[in-house]
């Protein structure tokens, strides 16, 4: 039978080839008849039932008798096109993400935020955390609501050549008592916190502020851009803790002091972002009574080599005027800035940066046969930085650092991608050699963050 | 006799599809994937049909998904959520269903969501396991289209795997992967419909897992869709295979005997779909979540 198939077959083929050969002038051969109108359906069931082999009861729906009961029971009805639920006024709070902390300035920081969401309000938030140490407590009281999102169609977005985005104006109006790093954008709260319990070697500075703001965001997925004005109240903290699990008391440094403020500011900026690992830009500018202001700017490209590796160059600069507030100044210092120099080590009103990584994707420590646990991915990487925080009298918006200004590092370090606090993080486990006079000594630091941390 | 016929029938096909090209219409490729007899008989045949490249495909897959997500203004579907937990992480392991969770989902333009619990049965009430399920209040399901999304499609590297005409529909089996170990990505394929350019179908797994201190690996995922009303293509099914690690599966003790845990099973159904009813504004007073 099968002889007599393949034998069909061939002679099959061979009409065909001189049919083809003829150029098509032999009697044509009836067309196959055409796929049922139902074929897409059974193609794609025929993969479903694959599907339900692997994974075998869970592919199962489960018993769902009585349930349309229960969704009358709850007041729900789609009647004429339509449905109606409860009118709002109910009021359901939501805890939101709870802060764990801990500083030298606060002690260990405890504390959860509530929120209320409604379509019609806005979502009205209340954060508090209370510092054990320093026995103060911490609030926001926040109210935030869109006030536009595009619902333009495909044709609209087709029409104007881009891609419906799902662009939203937010507007937030809130009170804060907060307590802030010194250089922000150096900020490391959750390696800070890390460091400072464990060996008590966090040198970041902190500063309270006070007040109430207003800003408008205007967002879509890759970019952002927003304004606002706040009234703040700066207030130096203090040390108000020498605690740690592992080091000497002696260890802990005290706080450099902020100087106490009053003033109304006005801040924008913005961010642009292409893939995580690829390009990333932002800027922010504040100006406050009496002339101040802070300008900021950050650059940053990725580039893939192969798959295993990832070259990433980060820029920053910085500008403000001659005296600007300590705290609003620029640093240099931490695990994120000339890692060799610890917070503050260096700092002025203004700021170059210059950052170079390569970095492996592949665990190759794993490769090399060290016994390490499967979950423990150690990616490494080499990295080089150049900086200088330096003052300028006049207080010029551009200017070149001085020579003796220049603090220089390269180092190398094991990546974890733990999944936390997000996936996106790292965890960076560096140690960094100085390069050059006044550039710090060997240190080993953490780091937690995105590849492009100079975008907190 | 089932093998060879067809395989003759195509070459027919073949022979006669490069003289209606001239015709300007729309022209059909078809696979010179024969049997090992034939090939070795019958000479290669030309097909001069035009095929579209990848990246027009790619580029017409977001398309058809930016189209599909624009067009919808409101959905509402009922969602089965079920967890099972596995003894063991190969197969053949005794299970038992730790959760089975229902809702009515409403979702609206441009954010609007409401989700109304109709079961939330955990089968060992004394032990409470706290499976939460959240759902987005977009309508793009972009959990078909990650890959595909112009901002994410550089960091893919796609091919096709194959094609398959079927009632109608041109199938494209296109394979994706991450560009980079640095991104955290999952690799897989997906089934697309080239009628409406969207994604009927997607497999994806994570090469690492992406949380390792508590998941050993996420082994498979399955989204299947379904038409609904003969116009939308909706998800029917969500299936996801993941194993734990030596910590997280010591938290999750099976119940009764003690023994740990070592993989998960969450499914997803959604059904009762309903597109563009006309939901009302009042309905969603108060956020769901």
């Amino acid at each position: 039978m099968k002889a007599r198939a393949k034998a069909l077959a061939l002679v099959g083929a061979m009409v065909a080839t001189l049919a083809a050969a003829a150029g098509g002038r032999a009697q044509p051969a009836p067309a196959p008849a055409p796929a049922g109108a139902d074929s897409l359906r059974l193609f794609l069931e025929r993969m479903a039932d694959t599907t339900g082999l692997y994974f075998g009861g869970a592919a199962a729906e489960f018993d769902t008798a009585g349930l349309d009961s229960v969704a009358r029971m709850g007041g729900l009805a789609e009647a004429g096109g339509g449905a109606r639920g409860r009118r709002g006024g109910e009021i359901r709070l939501e805890v939101t993400k709870p802060v764990i902390r801990f500083n030298r300035a606060e002690g260990p920081v405890l504390g959860f935020g509530v929120a209320q969401r409604s379509y019609a309000l806005g979502s009205l938030e209340a954060h508090g955390a209370y510092g054990f140490a320093s026995e103060e407590a911490r609030y926001a009281f926040l109210w935030k609501r869109m006030v536009w999102a595009d619902r333009s169609g495909f044709r609209d977005a087709e029409r104007r050549r881009r891609w419906h985005r799902g662009r939203t104006l937010e507007l937030e109006a809130g009170y804060r008592r907060e307590t802030l790093p010194f250089a922000p954008e150096h900020g490391q709260a959750l390696a800070g916190s890390v460091t400072a319990l464990f060996t008590g070697g966090d040198r970041q500075d902190f500063y309270e502020r006070r007040g109430p703001s207003l800003e408008l965001r205007l967002a879509a997925p890759g970019w952002a851009v927003g304004a606002g004005w706040r009234h703040a109240r700066d207030q130096a903290m203090r040390r108000e803790t020498r605690f740690s699990l592992l080091g000497p008391d002696g260890r802990v440094a005290p706080v450099t002091p902020a100087a106490g403020a009053e003033y109304a500011e006005w801040f924008g900026g913005g961010r642009w972002e292409r893939a995580a690992s690829l390009f990333a830009a932002a800027g922010s500018v504040h100006a406050w009574e009496g002339g101040d202001w802070r300008a900021r700017a950050a650059l940053a490209k990725g580039q893939r080599m192969g798959r295993d590796w990832l070259a990433r160059l980060q820029l920053e600069a910085g500008a403000a005027p001659a005296g600007v507030l300590p705290q609003r100044g620029f640093q240099l210092g931490g695990p994120l800035a000339v890692p060799a120099l610890r917070h503050g080590d260096a700092g002025g009103d203004h700021l170059l940066l210059a950052k170079l990584e390569l970095a492996s994707g592949n665990p190759s420590l794993a490769n090399l046969g060290l016994p390490l646990p499967d979950f423990l991915y150690l990616e490494p990487a080499l990295f080089a930085q150049s900086g200088a925080a330096w003052s300028e009298p006049d207080g010029a918006l551009v200017a070149a650092p001085p020579r003796a200004a220049w603090r220089s590092c390269a180092g190398l370090a094991l990546h974890y991608r733990l999944g936390m606090p997000d996936e996106d993080s790292t965890w960076r486990f560096q140690v960094a050699w100085p390069l050059g006079p006044g550039s710090g000594e060997t240190r080993f630091s953490l780091a937690v963050g995105r590849g492009f941390d100079l975008f907190p | 006799m089932n093998r060879g016929v067809p395989a003759a029938l195509l070459l027919l096909l073949a022979a006669a599809l490069p003289a209606r090209a001239g015709d300007g219409g729309p022209t059909l490729a078809v696979e010179d994937t024969l049997d090992a007899p034939i090939t070795a008989v019958v000479p290669e045949v030309l097909v001069r049909a035009e095929r579209v490249p990848l990246d027009e495909i790619l580029r017409r897959v977001a398309e058809g998904e930016a189209r599909r997500d624009s067009l919808m203004q409101d959905q509402s579907f009922d969602l089965l959520f079920k967890v099972l937990y596995l003894d063991e992480a190969a197969a053949g392991g005794r299970s038992r269903v730790a959760s089975e969770k229902a809702a009515r989902v409403y979702l609206k333009r441009p954010d609007r969501r409401k989700v109304v619990p109709l079961r939330d049965r955990e089968l060992n009430e004394d032990r409470k396991e706290n499976v939460r399920v959240e759902v987005s209040s977009s309508l793009s399901e972009e959990m078909v289209s990650f890959a595909f999304r112009p901002e994410a499609r550089a960091s893919f590297r796609f091919r096709i795997l194959d094609r398959a005409f079927v009632g109608g529909h041109l199938i494209y089996h296109i394979a994706f992967e991450p560009r980079s170990r640095h991104d955290a990505l999952p690799s897989g394929e997906v089934w697309v419909d080239t009628n409406d350019f969207v994604i009927l179908r997607e497999e994806f797994r994570y090469e690492r897992s992406p949380a390792p201190v508590f998941l050993k690996s996420i082994d498979r995922c399955v989204i299947e869709r379904t038409r609904v009303d003969g116009r939308w293509w909706v998800v029917e099914r969500i299936l996801a295979r993941v194993t734990l690690n030596g910590l997280s599966s010591r938290l999750l003790v099976r119940a009764g005997d003690g023994a740990p845990v070592r993989a998960v099973v969450l499914s997803a159904w959604q059904t009762g779909w309903r597109v563009n009813a006309g939901l009302a504004d009042s309905l969603f007073a108060e956020e769901g979540s």
